[in-house]
């Protein structure tokens, strides 16, 4: 059965672990993924208040108050969000060299055969420089009847399901945020799902050609409904933690969809968060796959 | 004890706290966190505090991220004591979850500000018997350098910059340590069938 709101997987275990381990780096918006999950999910808000007391009763602290190292955890966290400390290093080395160029774009158009190595025909853009790699990248299928078929021409058709797959050749970045865009539409997250609790980016696996997944079945959006007939825009944002909601709809700012000729604009101001960013552009077309073949 | 009030008092730490100079911010939240723990976790009027850790760290969160808006800032008069500014900003978070989240909603159309657990006697004897097994790992503890480390960075929340330069150690030997411990909390908790 195909959703444009899929049930996912609960996330709250890995919020927690990665909470919890001193070796991760925490930040605004893994906090704020983690703390809007637990609001909506009463099994991991449990599952948090067993694990932090453990933690605590562990290092022989009061049970009642986060340790001194949870303490750091959620002082980080908020004084990311009050007070950003300067931007690291790389981002002054990578973003120029984004910023030149019109949209990363990777049409890795994917079937039910292995991701093809990219093949320059696919491409509807340019990349981001010489010093962007493409070792991550987006691929879309159509979906008609549980049948995949591949994008042929730069066209989905409406009344059929988008299918969404990640490639990832490196260990990070690798947390992936994907969202559509179309003149006249609200912007479509097709992952994270903040309708689904999902506040920030989630990890996707290294693998290539990956169709997102959540609880262990791989995720349809039926297009009816949420989009409408027309150019869509579909942009992924890697990078290697987090990357909040808020993070995005900031960078978009007051990006006017109904008002933009554009859409691919959403992916120039999408750079602002500092991701790697890929995004590819398709046709959805009125009908069904279905009824357009011989 | 004197009456004393580290913002009101200190006019420098307030000018860069008001101007939202992150290291103002840092000492503000450190100073003053037992202020909004109280809030959530104590209550106020009738509410009796949240009793979930969860609920209880989200509120302090989110007590502090208002206090931590220019506006609120801005606003604080540096003439009566902060904790008593705080607090009240902290209620007023606490009151707006309330109202906002369902799960608080009470059906008697009072404003709902209790809300306790259900008593568990049995679950609260195992779990006090978990702790009790849990702790040990704190006597497990014994090397001079792990045990230092695991006060200092864990309990206490020391920065890993400052417990290299206090103990003469490199960061990266202090990060190998953390690693260290974090790995043995984790087997210590699979070994005893809590993970």
């Amino acid at each position: 059965m195909s959703s444009a709101n899929p049930t996912r997987a609960c996330e709250g275990a890995r919020h927690v672990d990665r909470y919890l381990d001193p070796t991760v780096r925490w930040t605004a918006a893994a906090d704020a993924a983690m703390r809007g999950h637990l609001r909506t999910c009463d099994r991991c808000r449990g599952d948090y208040g067993r694990r932090v007391t453990l933690h605590r009763a562990m290092l022989g602290a009061d049970l009642e108050m986060p340790s001194g190292f949870e303490r750091g955890r959620m002082e980080t966290a908020l004084l990311d969000a009050a007070a950003p400390a300067p931007a690291p290093w790389w981002r002054f080395a990578v973003l120029p060299a984004l910023a030149g160029a019109a949209v990363a774009v990777a049409l890795w158009v994917t079937n039910a055969v292995p991701l093809p190595t990219p093949d320059p025909a696919d491409y509807v853009g340019t990349r981001g420089g010489p010093s962007d790699e493409v070792t991550v990248g987006i691929g879309l299928s159509g979906v008609v009847a549980g049948r995949e078929y591949e994008v042929v021409e730069g066209a989905l058709y409406l009344d059929d399901a988008l299918r969404i797959t990640t490639s990832r050749e490196v260990d990070e970045p690798d947390h992936a945020f994907i969202m559509g865009f179309q003149n006249g539409v609200t912007p479509i997250f097709y992952w994270p799902d903040p309708d689904n609790g999902e506040l920030a980016s989630m990890v996707v696996p290294r693998e290539r050609s990956a169709a997102l997944r959540a609880a262990g079945e791989s995720i349809q959006f039926d297009l009816a409904g949420s989009h409408v007939a027309g150019r869509l825009v579909v942009v992924a944002l890697f990078t290697p933690e987090p990357l909040s909601v808020a993070a995005v709809q900031e960078a978009l700012g007051g990006f006017q969809m109904g008002e933009a000729d554009r859409p691919e604009l959403a992916a120039e101001r999408l750079q602002a968060t500092g991701a790697v960013v890929r995004s590819l552009s398709i046709d959805i077309l009125p009908g069904s796959r279905r009824d357009a073949s011989p | 004890m004197a009456d004393t009030d580290l913002l009101r008092d200190d006019a420098k730490l307030r000018a860069a706290f008001k101007a939202g100079e992150r290291q103002a911010l840092s000492e503000v939240y450190r100073v003053y966190y037992s202020v909004a723990h109280n809030v959530a976790g104590r209550g106020f009027g009738n509410f009796r505090g949240f009793w979930n850790p969860a609920d209880r760290e989200d509120a302090v969160q989110a007590i502090f991220a208002a206090a931590f808006e220019p506006k609120a800032r801005d606003s604080y008069n540096g003439l009566d004591p902060y904790t008593a500014f705080l607090r009240g900003i902290g209620q007023n978070v606490v009151r707006r979850m309330l109202e906002r989240d369902a799960r608080f909603k009470r059906t008697d159309g009072q404003p709902e500000l209790e809300f306790r657990p259900p008593d568990d006697t049995e679950q609260d004897l195992i779990d006090a018997e978990t702790h009790t097994v849990v702790r040990r790992f704190r006597e497990s503890v014994s090397e001079p350098t792990e045990s230092a480390i695991l006060d200092r960075y864990f309990v206490e929340g020391e920065a890993e910059e400052k417990l290299a330069e206090g103990m003469g150690l490199t960061r990266y030997r202090v990060r190998k340590v953390i690693a260290l411990l974090d790995r043995r909390m984790r087997r210590f908790l699979k070994q005893h069938g809590l993970e």
